[in-house]
């Protein structure tokens, strides 16, 4: 009996000493960041083609109160509710005292200065594709952007969902911190476009189905899902008839400059924010978004 | 004669009975109705068909109609059902969405006038109401 105890306290040492190791938040060293001088008008580029107001300036912000990152939007989704922390440069309450490798760990690796993990309804699942010079340059820009101060509630999670140490099992299976690799053999609008998709866009975070973990469903990647956050459902960006099979290139470009569909209903929701963010960037881009998404294999819609 | 005039009585109850007996299927067919005047026009704002004044106020008038109406099309216990994309917030927050419709009504009224004006005041007047398409689905429908 006694033995069995033992074993049993050993067996419980050796679990916790690997859920430790295997839990371990990621980081990159200083000697991991490319000698760059930050490019600020790329980094506000970045900053509309990733939506970083659309989740951190105050909901409902309109024109330049979307540049004031106080945070403060309230995520409810099944895992809880969570909220938007304050990016904004002020040393107290935003992110004003980090460094460019603290930014860096956070947007790649979702991993925070003091080395825990960060929830993944922070897109560090997306942004970790992203080059390093496009982080970079956008932590340059957003230094620039005023400092807000702001009391943001913790996030409201219920159990197991509230150990962020167990999202270091999460991001064994989903973060890799692997830069975009565009398919070589595609044209090069739609390599262009894959990596605004898949990096800054985060298009596949609300556009796809999660399994129970809340990870994305690779199989179905784009073909729409239930909204994340909410009621309804978020729409099939696959070129599959129930899908966008019959929108054209040119009428997706068209619908995320200026908000319509072909059939002139207008796109609502959360939709709202990133299209304005859409318009924002180059005609090229958006028909490189374009042509990427015509380029998806087509999978029918599940509701 | 009472008898036809019972019918038709009968008949009008039962035409205003269904008037109002699906609002879900009618807001769904005034937006429907919304979005092909606003297609119609902007074909003319993009130079893709010509501008016709009658057409053009036509739109308009589509427009102005279903924004005098919409604001009855959402009475207490049409919140869920017939796959609605209204969102809750339509009912919570009462008075911001009359306000919306309000202000929505207005303008159509006025770009329906403008719209007579030719051409050249014809992407004014369209500005003028489109803005409200996305600023009222950003707040008061569910994505779909």
């Amino acid at each position: 009996m006694r033995k069995l105890m033992i074993l049993g306290i050993v067996l419980a040492c050796l679990g916790a000493v690997i859920f430790y190791i295997l839990t371990m938040p990621a980081t990159l060293a200083e000697a991991d960041l490319p000698k760059h001088t930050p490019d600020v008008a790329n980094g506000e580029y970045m900053f509309y083609a990733s939506g970083c107001a659309s989740c951190h300036a105050k909901p409902g912000a309109k024109g330049e109160e979307k540049k004031k990152l106080v945070g403060g939007h309230a995520f409810k989704t099944p895992f809880g509710t969570f909220y938007a922390p304050n990016i904004s440069p002020d040393k107290e309450t935003g992110i004003g005292n980090w460094s460019m490798l603290d930014f860096v760990n956070a947007v790649k690796l979702g991993t925070t200065p003091d080395g825990s993990h960060y929830y993944p309804a922070f897109p560090f699942n997306s942004y970790q594709r992203m080059m390093l010079t496009d982080i970079m340059d956008l932590k340059a820009y957003m230094d620039t952007l005023p400092a807000v101060k702001s009391d943001i509630p913790d996030h409201d999670l219920g159990f197991p969902f509230n150990i962020r140490r167990g999202l270091g099992l999460w991001k064994l299976l989903y973060i890799d911190g692997k830069t975009y690799e565009p398919d070589q053999q595609a044209k090069a609008d739609v390599q262009r476009g894959g990596y605004l998709v898949n990096g800054p866009g985060h298009c596949i975070e609300c556009h796809s189905p999660r399994n129970f973990m809340g990870g994305i469903i690779k199989a179905r990647a784009y073909a729409g899902g239930p909204n994340p956050d909410g009621k309804g459902f978020i729409p099939n960006l696959t070129p599959h008839k129930t899908g966008l099979g019959a929108w054209s290139k040119d009428e997706i470009a068209e619908s995320l400059e200026t908000g319509f569909t072909p059939s002139f209903d207008s796109f609502g929701g959360s939709m709202v924010a990133v299209q304005e963010n859409m318009a924002k960037l180059k005609a090229e881009d958006r028909m490189a978004i374009a042509a990427y998404l015509k380029a998806l294999p087509p999978i029918a819609t599940e509701k | 004669m009472r008898k036809i005039f019972a019918a038709t009585a009968a008949a009008g109850i039962l035409l205003a009975g269904t008037a109002m007996a699906d609002p879900i299927a009618e807001r769904k067919a005034a937006m429907k109705s919304m979005g092909l005047a606003a297609k119609t026009i902007a074909g003319m704002v993009k130079g893709k068909t010509e501008y016709n004044k009658a057409t053009a106020m036509l739109a308009f008038a589509t427009i102005n109609n279903a924004a005098i109406a919409f604001p009855h099309l959402f009475p207490a216990g049409t919140e869920t059902g017939g796959e609605t994309e209204a969102a809750a917030s339509i009912w919570s927050e009462a008075a911001k969405f009359k306000a919306a419709t309000d202000a929505f009504k207005t303008a159509t009224a006025a770009s329906y006038t403008a719209s007579a004006g030719g051409a050249d005041a014809l992407k004014p007047a369209f500005m003028g109401v489109v803005k409200f398409c996305k600023g009222c689905h950003e707040n008061f429908r569910v994505s779909k």
